[in-house]
C-alpha cells in the first residue's frame, strides 16, 4: 500500500522471485493510522485468489515504524501472528517450523497455517535481483492496482478518516548539546556510568553492605 | 477503601521479571494519570501462579487487580490474552490501557486495539493529560527520532498507548499497601494454534548488530587489538553487540561486519557507549537513533560529546577495564 511510486518496489519483489504484485493505492488511503492501514491491507488479503497459507510482513516501516501494522492485518483476518523471526522451514502439509529471538531466549515455534509471520533480522543474505531479471520484471507486467473501489471499501473505513489516532503536533527532539561532561578520577566516572545502567536497569543497584 | 472508579489500566508483563520492570514504572505513571482523572490504577494480570506477580504489583501502587489464575493461561500467548484482555475492556469500559513496549507488548497491544477498533501508539517515551483540553497526550519518536508527535484518540477508548522502558520511575516497593482484587469472568478461550516447541537461553545467536538493545563501539582511541577486545567482555556483561568505526576496522581490530555508519549499519539501542571514537560525521550517521549515548573520550572537545547525553573525559582503556571489573564484581 503506498503511493503510484512504490509500484517500484513490487518490480523490486517481481524480479527477486515474486509472482505477481498488487499495488493498493488510493489517494484516500493516505494519512492512515495502523488501524486503518491494517484494514486496506486485510481487506485485499482478503480478496486474493487463491487465499494465502502464509503471509509474511516486514517487521516495521522506515516512516513511523510502530510494528503495529502485521498483528493488526493478523487480527483482522483472524489468523494466528508468530512476530520476530528469522527463520522458517515447512515442518508437514500444514505446519510451519519457524525460529526467532525473544528475551534473549532463542525459540522454535510450531505454527499450522493459514498464519501471518513479521520479519526481523534475517540471518540468509538477501539475493539482489540482477539487471536483467529486473528488466524483465518491467516488461511482464505482472502487477495490478486495487483501490477504494475494487476493494468495497467507504471513505469512512480509509486514510485519515478511518483512523483512531492523530497527530496533534509534532515538534523537533530537544537536542542532545546538554548532557553532562564529566571529568575527574576514573574510579568517579566509573561510578557516574553505572549509575546510569542502574538508572537503566541494565545492572542491578549496588547492595549497601552492613 | 474508596471503591471508585478504576478507569486507569496497565497490562501486567512480568516476563523476564527481574530485568523487566516497565509494569511497575507504568504503575507509577499510571496512578499519577489516575489522579489527575479523579480515578484510580488497575493492572491486568493473566497467567498461572501469579500471586507474587499480583502482589508486586499492589507493593508497587496498583489500586485495583483484574486477575485471571487460569491453567489454559500458564505461557503468554497473543490470541489467548487479546481475548480475555478485550472483553474485560468492554465489560469496565477504561478510559486509558498502557504497556510495556516489550517483545510481548508490542504483539499483543496492536492485536487487542483492532479487536476494540482504538488507537494505539507506539512507543512513547512521555504521556499526559493537557490541562486545557482534557487531552491524554502520548508524545512518540517519529522521523528517526529527530522529531517528537504528541498523538490522541479522540474519539475511541481506550486510548492505549505502548511505552518504552525506562522512561518513567516506579513507585517504592510499601509492603503494607493494599489492592481490590477482582475475577472477571473468562471469555470463551481460543484454542492455541502457536507452539513453542523448544526454548533456551540463546548465547552465540543474540540479537543482531541492528536489532540489539545495547550497542559498545569503539574507536582508533581504544589504541590496541587488545584493548579492543575488552569492548566484547563488555558488550557480554550488558547483553550487547559490538560495533566499530572506520579507523578500528581498518586496523582489523573488528570485521567489516561491525562498521557503523554512513557505509557501515545503522542502530538504535536503547544505550549506545562509543569509546575512543572522535565522532566523525561518517560514524554518527549511524548512530543517531540511539536513545541514550554514553561517549568515553581522552579529549574533551571531540565533537562526540555533542552528541552524548553523558560524556566522560579519560583514558578508553583504564575506564573500560574499571567498567568491567565493577560489572563483574556486581555480577
Amino acid at each position: 500500500m503506498g503511493p503510484p511510486q512504490s509500484e517500484e518496489a513490487l518490480f523490486e519483489a517481481i524480479a527477486a522471485g515474486a509472482d505477481r504484485g498488487v499495488l493498493l493505492t488510493d489517494p484516500c488511503f493516505a494519512g492512515a493510522d495502523t488501524l486503518a492501514t491494517s484494514h486496506v491491507l486485510a481487506r485485499a488479503i482478503s480478496r486474493l485468489e487463491p487465499l494465502p497459507s502464509v503471509v509474511f510482513c516486514g517487521n516495521n516501516t522506515t516512516d513511523s515504524d510502530t510494528g503495529h501494522v502485521g498483528p493488526q492485518v493478523a487480527e483482522e483476518l483472524g489468523l494466528p501472528q508468530v512476530c520476530g523471526i528469522f527463520e522458517v522451514q515447512p515442518e508437514s502439509l500444514q505446519t510451519l517450523l519457524a525460529k526467532r529471538v525473544r528475551d534473549g531466549y532463542l525459540e522454535t515455534i510450531r505454527a499450522a497455517c493459514p498464519v501471518l509471520f513479521t520479519v526481523k533480522g534475517v540471518s540468509e543474505p538477501v539475493l539482489l535481483p540482477g539487471l536483467g531479471s529486473l528488466q524483465s520484471a518491467f516488461s511482464a507486467g505482472s502487477i495490478v492496482r486495487w483501490g477504494r473501489n475494487e476493494l468495497d471499501l467507504t471513505m469512512d473505513e480509509t486514510g485519515l478518516t478511518g483512523s483512531a489516532t492523530r497527530v496533534w503536533r509534532l515538534r523537533a527532539a530537544p537536542h542532545r548539546t546538554k548532557g553532562e561532561i564529566l571529568t575527574g578520577q576514573a574510579h568517579d566516572l566509573v561510578k557516574e556510568i553505572l549509575k546510569r545502567l542502574e538508572a537503566m536497569s541494565l545492572v542491578e543497584e549496588e547492595q549497601i553492605h552492613g | 477503601m474508596d471503591r471508585g472508579t478504576c478507569l486507569v489500566w496497565v497490562f501486567g508483563d512480568y516476563a523476564d521479571y527481574f530485568q523487566n520492570r516497565v509494569t511497575l514504572q507504568l504503575i507509577a505513571k499510571g496512578k499519577a494519570l489516575a489522579s489527575e482523572l479523579g480515578t484510580r490504577v488497575g493492572v491486568v494480570v493473566l497467567g498461572e501462579d501469579i500471586g507474587q506477580y499480583v502482589m508486586e504489583y499492589v507493593a508497587h501502587g496498583a489500586d485495583v487487580i483484574y486477575a485471571a489464575d487460569n491453567n489454559a493461561l500458564k505461557d503468554y500467548d497473543v490470541e489467548l490474552f487479546t481475548a480475555v484482555a478485550a472483553s474485560w475492556v468492554e465489560i469496565f469500559r477504561p478510559e486509558i490501557f498502557l504497556a510495556g513496549a516489550t517483545a510481548f507488548g508490542r504483539e499483543l497491544f496492536p492485536r487487542i486495539a483492532k479487536r476494540l477498533r482504538t488507537g494505539l501508539s507506539a512507543d512513547c517515551v512521555a504521556l499526559e493529560i493537557d490541562r486545557e483540553t482534557g487531552a491524554f497526550v502520548q508524545t512518540t519518536p517519529a522521523f528517526g527520532g529527530d522529531l517528537l508527535a504528541d498523538v490522541v484518540t479522540p474519539v475511541m477508548r481506550p486510548q492505549m498507548a505502548t511505552v518504552h522502558p525506562g522512561i518513567f520511575r516506579e513507585l517504592p516497593h510499601d509492603p503494607f499497601a493494599l489492592a481490590e482484587l477482582i475475577h472477571p469472568p473468562l471469555p470463551n478461550l481460543p484454542e492455541r494454534k502457536i507452539e513453542v516447541v523448544r526454548r533456551r537461553k540463546e548465547k552465540a545467536r543474540r540479537a543482531s548488530l541492528t536489532d540489539a538493545g545495547v550497542v559498545i563501539v569503539g574507536g582508533k582511541g581504544v589504541g590496541s587489538r587488545a584493548n579492543f577486545d575488552k569492548l566484547f567482555q563488555l558488550a557480554e556483561l550488558l547483553g550487547g553487540e559490538v560495533g566499530a568505526t572506520r579507523p578500528a576496522v581498518n586496523a582489523g581490530w573488528a570485521g567489516e561486519e561491525r562498521l557503523l555508519g554512513q557505509t557501515g549499519k545503522s542502530v538504535r539501542p536503547r544505550l549506545l557507549i562509543t569509546i575512543g571514537t572522535s565522532g566523525a560525521l561518517q560514524y554518527t550517521a549511524g548512530i543517531r537513533g540511539s536513545e541514550t549515548v554514553i561517549a568515553v573520550n581522552r579529549d574533551h572537545s571531540a565533537p562526540i560529546f555533542g552528541l552524548a547525553d553523558l560524556g566522560i573525559v579519560g583514558d578508553a582503556d583504564r575506564i573500560l577495564s574499571l567498567l568491567i571489573e565493577e560489572l563483574n564484581r556486581r555480577l
